[in-house]
């Protein structure tokens, strides 16, 4: 039924023309390196119409023939206008020049880019690389998913975390990609600072609502991450040393204009710096150090062919040796991803890109002394191919379409030692098998000149596959049944049809009203025992007990530009509903998830979260920035906890605020700051106390139904530029984290104060602050 | 979960900057008044169960207030499918608290059930539980790991060898006394234990004492304790290793899990067994080995 309606607005659109037609395509690409420019703009403004590039620079306009105005523009960059008379399907590649540094007036040369009101996309935010690395972060660090928390709608786990939440979500419920490979923990140090290396990203793009069937998977967000392609034209290294971590980048062309590369290093010295305040201490024999690897080639074939090679490779590794035994634990986790895509074109109108996807993720902790050893490994894999076209027929219609395929492999848990000279092992029955699919079409087309609609549907498919085991426990909690899966035999298939919606009525030049509605399915969970997102989460797929998560989205915005889109401002609301949410049963410990399947320690249950976001973005001039309030609620629903009753979600934030503010003070220094309030995280308090086997013990009241105190911060960096020639660029950025030191709690614990025989025997509540204020410099430097 | 707690604790500290503590105030709301009962059926005796009331969170806590929260006034009814048995109201000085009801006339059996009925005013709780077959330990010995550990020549834990059964679902709970020393048992250093790992291996394993009541409530914080939690020379020492059912070991564990809420888990109620109350009805298949050090 849908497919019909589908098929029948997509001829519609089709057969709307009858004069002679042409097609202009090409890329668009950055003048100084050559790097493709993604959803940069491409305007006819005399017949009002326009796309924009894709992921690899790609764009396809069908207009209708004769004197032609055609306008390239991109934020950041100024604006080309290119007059000519198109009198057959013309390949037009223009490379874009950055705009120069303003110093003493506002500078708004031509129309700014108007996507916002433009697009069809609700929820969407494109976050330009060169703000974010304005954006002060803990220890003079530059953060993609920190400052992606600063957005409206999206709020942050914990202080310090970058696990984050998507209106009410949960973090296992935002599709993160790097260069189309799925990242799986995305953490690094409990998420103070995310894997994503800055220095070798090009584009950030954040869906919250109205997700296109392109995209599925994951419920609440898509978090697309480019990498950059490296300067085609020449030779660059780039890097910085800061007070957690250095960071060098080399990038150059393979050959000239045809195929570069980018090579990307970053590692912390933690380890080292800190070395000397440890030893002796109480925590001596601790170290930590994490590092990342960023690698990117690409060529082009030909004129209709180019290839993508990219690669991340990452470790986080705590270490522990105690120095009066030969006792010793390790905690090794990281992430590795690998893809190989291919750009090819068939006509200028039908662009596919494959790729192949390698990806790869993993948890480990080690422990040792002379007597035994544990070792306990959990991860995941995926091995994923897919097709993706995108077809522009004529102006109106950009119709996309495409097939996906994964192949997954998990292990939840597996466990194995040695106690003396016995081995013992839970063997390799933990793993779990799994095919996902999803077939999906979308057309995002013009009805009329103020009314665009992207209409789409996907088709997922997911089934758990042998070889496998389920085990059956009896009322005495002992394992009475194993039913055994052989090789790829079917242990459950589920399907699901999400039909994707959004418009956008364009009320005016300067706004514009949208609404959107998706359906989306999501089939591998995060099982997790904290808020906080530690690497021993697990990721289990659905399964024969575990059911796919639904989610169904409605969100509505207004949108409206001031001074020419100088500023972007908004409105949106959304309601969400949340099908077949996992949380661990009461007192469940990850224990028992040893020797028997995970997911027989769940419970199941449902969600909705609603809210309202406002947002206000200035884009050019001296001063930029954005203020973002959100107020939400998000609420669970389990019938196994807090008794049966509902209870708000553990990131449930009634307000959350954010102020960014970067002012260019001339040429040499810039500042920036960073105010952030949130109402403060919710938890659950304790009722009374009892006594057992001569200890005290709690009893908790109902869940999540206090609030600690709101959170609030204030970060201020300056940027100063010492060098800047032709040849080499430096400058030094002073930053100071939480600048008025004011102490969030991070956690609140009760410490046992007094004695018994005194009668004095009691509990204080005390809270921990994880970081005060914390003053950093890093200094940047680039050869060119 | 303890282990990550002690990790990431470490982590933090390593991590950044230190910290920063403060008090805090919290507000509570007030809470039901709950019976708590601290049941054991052990086999080879007469039930013996304790019930206390719960008190304010917040309440300082002296020998008054426990003493006041011990529940005198109950019926408590033991039964094993055909008899009942009332029990009494003993003063035994060494328990925390120092009261408890008696059975007086049904001695526990391994691999069977019994009930527990309690009257309170006008509260009714009941529970059953079930007593496992108890499995001994295939055999006990000390041995010195420290050496000249304060003022005693050596200091070690009790080692044993256990084969445990095939089939996966043996949980135990372990005591020890030193018979010269601890007037009843206390427990171990990791009293709960499954079979997870080890169902169906022979394997051998280190046993070290856990906190006496004295030590827990009479020592200052930070104090060093004189044997470092071990056995020494000259001690006799007594070592229960009994068999439960995965309720009374699912009630154990979930007594390590009853913290604050941190950043790393949410706080628990403990799991229970009791109808209308809060606590443990637990059946216990004793197996007691008595090591001599010399």
């Amino acid at each position: 039924m849908k497919n019909l309606l589908l098929l029948s607005f997509c001829l519609l659109a089709l057969f709307g023309t009858s004069q002679s037609l042409y097609t202009v395509s090409g890329y668009l690409t950055d003048d100084s390196n050559g790097e493709y420019l993604i959803g940069a703009n491409a305007f006819e403004p005399n017949q009002k119409k326009g796309t924009s590039s894709n992921h690899y620079g790609f764009y396809s306009l069908t207009l209708t023939g004769g004197s032609t105005e055609l306008h390239f523009s991109y934020i950041g960059y100024k604006e080309q206008v290119l007059n000519f008379n198109l009198t057959k399907d013309t390949v037009i590649d223009i490379s874009l020049f950055v705009n120069s540094v303003v110093t003493n007036e506002v500078i708004v040369t031509a129309e700014a880019p108007d996507q916002n009101l433009n697009s069809v996309d609700m929820g969407r935010v494109d976050l330009e690389l060169d703000l974010i690395k304005q954006i002060p972060v803990l220890g003079g660090e530059v953060d993609i998913l920190k400052s992606i928390q600063l957005l409206p709608g999206v709020q942050s786990a914990a202080e310090g975390s970058s696990g984050f939440y998507v209106r009410g979500g949960g973090p296992d419920q935002n599709l993160i990609l790097l260069d189309e490979a799925v990242v799986y923990n995305a953490s690094h140090l409990l998420g103070f600072l995310s894997i994503f290396n800055a220095d070798a990203l090009k584009k950030v793009e954040l869906i919250k609502g109205g997700m296109p069937a392109n995209y599925g998977g994951r419920l609440s967000s898509v978090l697309n991450i480019s990498q950059r392609d490296g300067n085609f034209k020449k030779h660059q290294q780039q890097g910085g040393i800061g007070l957690i971590a250095s960071r060098l980048t080399a990038e150059g062309p393979i050959k000239k204009e045809v195929g570069s590369y980018l090579f990307s290093a970053r590692r912390t010295y933690l380890d080292f710096f800190l070395k000397p305040f440890v030893n002796g201490s109480e925590i001596e024999g601790n170290t930590y150090f994490f590092y990342d690897l960023n690698l990117k080639l690409n060529y082009r074939l030909s004129q209709k062919d180019r290839i993508f090679v990219s690669g991340y490779f990452g470790r986080d590794d705590f270490e522990f040796q105690d120095p009066r035994s030969d006792y010793q634990v390790r905690i090794p986790w990281g992430n590795a991803t690998a893809s190989i895509r291919w750009n090819h074109l068939f006509t200028d109108k039908l662009f596919v890109n494959t790729t192949a996807v390698f990806s790869d993720y993993y948890f480990e902790y080690e422990s040792s002394n002379s007597n035994f050893d544990y070792q306990l490994f959990s991860g995941v894999q995926d091995w994923n191919i897919k097709t993706d076209f995108s077809y522009h027929p004529n102006a109106r219609n950009r119709i996309k379409f495409g097939v996906n395929y994964i192949r997954h492999i998990f292990v939840p848990s597996n466990v194995g030692g040695r106690q003396e000279n016995t081995t013992f092992g839970s063997g390799g029955v933990n793993r779990q098998h799994a095919h996902e699919g999803a077939l999906y079409a979308l057309n995002d087309f013009d009805i009329n000149e103020n009314l665009r609609v992207n209409m789409g549907v996907r088709f997922s498919y997911f089934s758990q596959i042998g070889p496998f085991d389920r085990y059956t426990k009896n009322a005495d909690g002992a394992i009475e049944d194993t039913v055994s899966y052989r090789q790829g035999q079917n242990v459950k298939t589920y399907t699901g049809w999400e039909p994707r919606f959004s418009a956008r009525y364009r009320l005016s030049q300067k706004s514009s009203v949208k609404l959107g509605w998706v359906r989306n399915y999501q089939y591998i969970h995060l099982a997790s025992f904290s808020a906080l997102g530690l690497p021993s989460d697990l990721w289990l797929p659905s399964s024969d007990v575990i059911q796919p998560q639904i989610g169904s989205q409605l969100s509505f915005g207004y949108f409206h530009n001031f001074q020419r889109n100088t500023y972007e401002a908004s409105v949106e609301v959304f309601y969400k509903q949340m099908d077949n949410l996992i949380e661990y049963r009461e007192g469940a410990s990850p224990n028992e998830n040893i020797s028997d399947n995970p997911d027989n320690n769940l419970t199941f249950g449902s969600g909705e979260s609603y809210g309202v976001e406002l947002f206000i973005k200035k884009n050019s001039g001296r001063l930029t920035g954005w203020i973002g309030y959100t107020w939400s609620k998000s609420i669970r629903f389990f019938d196994d906890l807090n008794n049966g009753k509902s209870f708000l979600a553990i990131y449930d934030r009634p307000h959350d605020i954010s102020i960014v503010g970067n002012y260019k003070l001339n040429e040499k220094w810039s500042l920036g700051a960073v105010f952030v309030y949130g109402s403060g995280a919710n938890y659950t308090p304790p009722k009374s106390r009892f006594l057992i086997n001569g200890q005290l013990y709690t009893e908790w009241g109902d869940r999540n139904t206090k609030r600690l105190p709101a959170y609030h911060r204030l970060d201020l960096a300056a940027t100063y530029i010492a060098r800047k020639t032709e040849r080499f660029e430096s400058s030094f950025v002073f930053s100071i984290y939480n600048a008025y030191n004011r102490q969030n709690p991070f956690f609140i614990y009760y410490e046992e104060q007094g004695r018994i025989s005194q009668g004095t025997y009691g509990l204080q509540p005390r809270q921990v602050t994880l970081f005060p204020i914390i003053p950093s410099v890093t200094w940047n430097f680039k050869f060119l | 979960m303890k282990l990550f707690k002690n990790i990431f604790a470490a982590l933090l500290l390593l991590g950044l900057t230190a910290g920063c503590e403060s008090d805090i105030d919290i507000e509570i709301d007030d809470f039901e008044e709950q019976i708590i009962v601290e049941g054991y059926m052990e086999s080879g005796q007469t039930a013996r169960v304790f019930l206390t009331r719960n008190i304010g969170f917040f309440d300082p806590i002296g020998i008054e207030l426990i003493d006041d929260a011990v529940v005198d006034d109950a019926i408590v009814v033991i039964t094993d499918g055909d008899l009942r048995d009332t029990c009494v109201l003993v003063f035994a000085q060494n328990y925390l608290p120092p009261y408890f009801y008696q059975g007086e006339s049904i001695i526990a059996k391994e691999n069977h059930r019994y009930g527990l009925e309690i009257y309170v005013g006008t509260k009714t709780l009941t529970a059953t539980t079930y007593v496992p077959e108890a499995i001994p330990l295939d055999s006990l010995w000390w041995y010195a790991d420290e050496l000249h550990y304060n003022e005693i020549d050596s200091v070690g834990p009790i080692r044993y060898q256990y084969t445990d059964p095939d089939t996966l679902g043996n949980y135990y709970r372990l005591y020890y006394r030193r018979l010269q020393t601890d007037p009843i048992p206390y427990s171990t250093s990791g009293p709960v234990r499954s079979d997870r790992i080890v169902n169906g291996l022979t394997y051998e394993s280190d046993i070290y004492r856990g906190r006496t009541l004295a030590e827990r409530y009479l020592t200052t914080p930070g104090e060093d304790i004189a044997d470092k939690f071990r056995f020494y020379s000259g001690q006799i020492v007594e070592i229960r290793w009994n068999a439960i059912s995965r309720h009374t070991y699912e009630f154990w564990q979930s007594l390590r899990d009853n913290e604050a809420a941190d950043a790393f888990g949410s706080s628990q109620n403990i799991s229970s067994n009791i109808e209308g109350g809060i606590g443990i009805w637990g059946g216990y298949g004793v197996s007691i080995d008595t090591v001599y050090i010399p």
